[in-house]
């Protein structure tokens, strides 16, 4: 049986530091209200950035949801 | 051979001058340490301290900034000492501050701050902040030397603030002369003669933005004041005016001294290695990583203070209610196991952002991005407008014997002084 994974990001949590677009400037990008989206499913070699990202974000925002 | 890790933290001066060995010693005997003068658990481990940063449920920010000093206000009973946490909460150091506040009442007065700083938002202000940095380098460009601290990083880093608030113009030389003056006793928080910090040092911001804020909601004009005067709660309710000069307040208390400490790391780092001079102005997209590596190895917070609330454990380490924690960002910066050889300075080191000099959690440092912003303008606009900048070998001695003084203090880390020498650049 397969687990998928999402990346997802607290909007309550996040205030728009921005470090997650420099990880992965691919998979995360910043709203009008200067919260951040994951705005891509990542492919496999992209893992690697979200836990960059997951690692660098102050506020600890980001996280991974498995379905 | 002194047995470092017996050293007490809170009062030895020569701890405060170089803390760096001390940090480690403790992290080679467990890097969740019971100290033996204040019982205070230090933890020195980059993951542990991150799990308590985490864990904020845990871990109160009650005591954030005082740590040991004053004692609890009462005497920790059983495992779960919320209830007293709460009933004694008015009772700690700078208790209107949300430093020290948790959940749910932080995440009200930290939304009211939340979006002032963003990158975003820093971006719209960058030009004005590039003028104050050359306005500032003005004053003593042609003197060929400075104090770098007092002639330019403190008076920058308060203009800064006083232009993103907004304070009016007119008012803006009675704020710098009443926050950029050097007062004659220095700062008294972290002072290594365990004197608790005064309830609240910051009553002359706390007039001035009431006034403000009160003439921007009768009169709303079209500034970051007037946004302030506008906040509401996240539930759409208003703050009361009060709820809304703290937030302002603090970020002066929070982000003057501290960037300070930082900018002056930073042409430390430079006057040493006028290598890194040379590479930056040929390459200055590197500024970034390397004000994060200033950032990670002389972390402007040494410590930062919680309170346990629920017994618990840390790195294997058994923890009771009532436990007095000190997260040491300066040895989380430093573990080796998260930074290879910690105490060597790379530029262009690869998990450089992951460092901690700003915590980490809903209590991260707002101000980081404008702390940022400052640091890579001003390394910016020094080195186009400067040939080699130098040490001052006659006031810090040579290469190799530098001799630096740092403020005596156990919580923050920063030079008292930095005097450099400079050519205008051709």
């Amino acid at each position: 049986m397969s687990v998928s994974r999402r990346v997802v990001v607290d909007p309550h949590l996040c205030e728009g530091h921005a470090l997650c677009l420099e990880s992965a400037p691919d998979l995360f990008d910043l709203g009008d209200d200067d919260v951040a989206t994951c705005v891509l499913q990542p492919s496999a070699e992209q893992w690697d950035l979200v836990h960059a990202a997951i690692d660098v974000c102050p506020r600890g925002a980001i996280s991974i949801v498995e379905t | 051979m002194t047995d470092l890790a017996s050293v007490d933290f809170f009062s030895d001066p020569a701890l405060a001058q170089d803390p760096y060995a001390y940090f480690d010693a403790l992290r080679e005997q467990n890097p969740v340490y019971r100290e033996p003068h204040q019982g205070v658990v230090a933890v020195t481990g980059y993951q542990e301290v991150m799990a308590a940063f985490k864990d904020h449920e845990t871990f109160s920010a009650v005591n954030a900034i005082g740590g040991p000093f004053p004692p609890l206000p009462f005497t920790p009973e059983g495992d779960d000492i919320s209830a007293q946490i709460e009933a004694h909460r008015h009772l700690f150091p700078i208790h209107e501050h949300m430093v020290v506040m948790d959940p749910p009442a932080h995440e009200q007065a930290r939304s009211l701050l939340s979006k002032l700083l963003t990158p975003r938002r820093l971006k719209e202000n960058e030009d004005f902040m590039w003028q104050l940095v050359d306005q500032q380098i003005d004053q003593f460009i042609d003197n060929g030397k400075c104090e770098f601290l007092s002639e330019y990083a403190k008076p920058f880093a308060t203009s800064a603030i006083i232009d993103l608030l907004g304070v009016p113009e007119e008012d803006r030389p009675e704020f710098l002369a009443a926050l950029g003056a050097e007062r004659p006793e220095g700062n008294r928080v972290g002072a290594l003669d365990g004197e608790a910090v005064g309830l609240d040092p910051l009553k002359y911001l706390d007039d001035r933005f009431a006034g403000y804020l009160a003439a921007r909601r009768a009169d709303p004009r079209d500034d970051v004041l007037s946004g302030m005067a506008a906040a509401l709660y996240p539930d759409g309710s208003t703050p009361e005016l009060l709820e809304l000069v703290k937030p302002a307040t603090f970020l002066f208390a929070a982000g003057q001294e501290t960037v300070t400490k930082l900018l002056s790391a930073a042409v430390q780092v430079l006057g040493d290695n006028p290598d890194y001079q040379q590479q930056l102005r040929e390459y200055p997209d590197g500024i970034p990583t390397f004000i994060e590596e200033a950032l990670r190895m002389h972390a402007p917070t040494k410590v930062d203070f919680r309170l346990v609330r629920h017994t618990t454990e840390l790195g294997g380490v058994h923890l009771p209610a009532g436990t007095i924690v000190m997260l040491c960002l300066g040895a989380a910066n430093r573990d080796p196991r998260k930074f290879e050889d910690p105490h060597e300075f790379r530029p262009d080191r690869k998990n450089v952002r992951e460092h901690i000099a700003f915590g980490r959690g809903i209590h991260t440092c707002a101000g980081a991005p404008l702390a940022r912003v400052e640091g890579q303008i001003t390394v910016r606009r020094l080195l186009d407008r400067m040939g080699e900048i130098r040490i001052d070998e006659s006031l810090h001695g040579p290469a190799a014997q530098r001799n630096y003084a740092y403020e005596p203090t156990f919580l923050l880390r920063g030079l008292t002084e930095l005097h450099i020498e400079f050519d205008r650049a051709h």
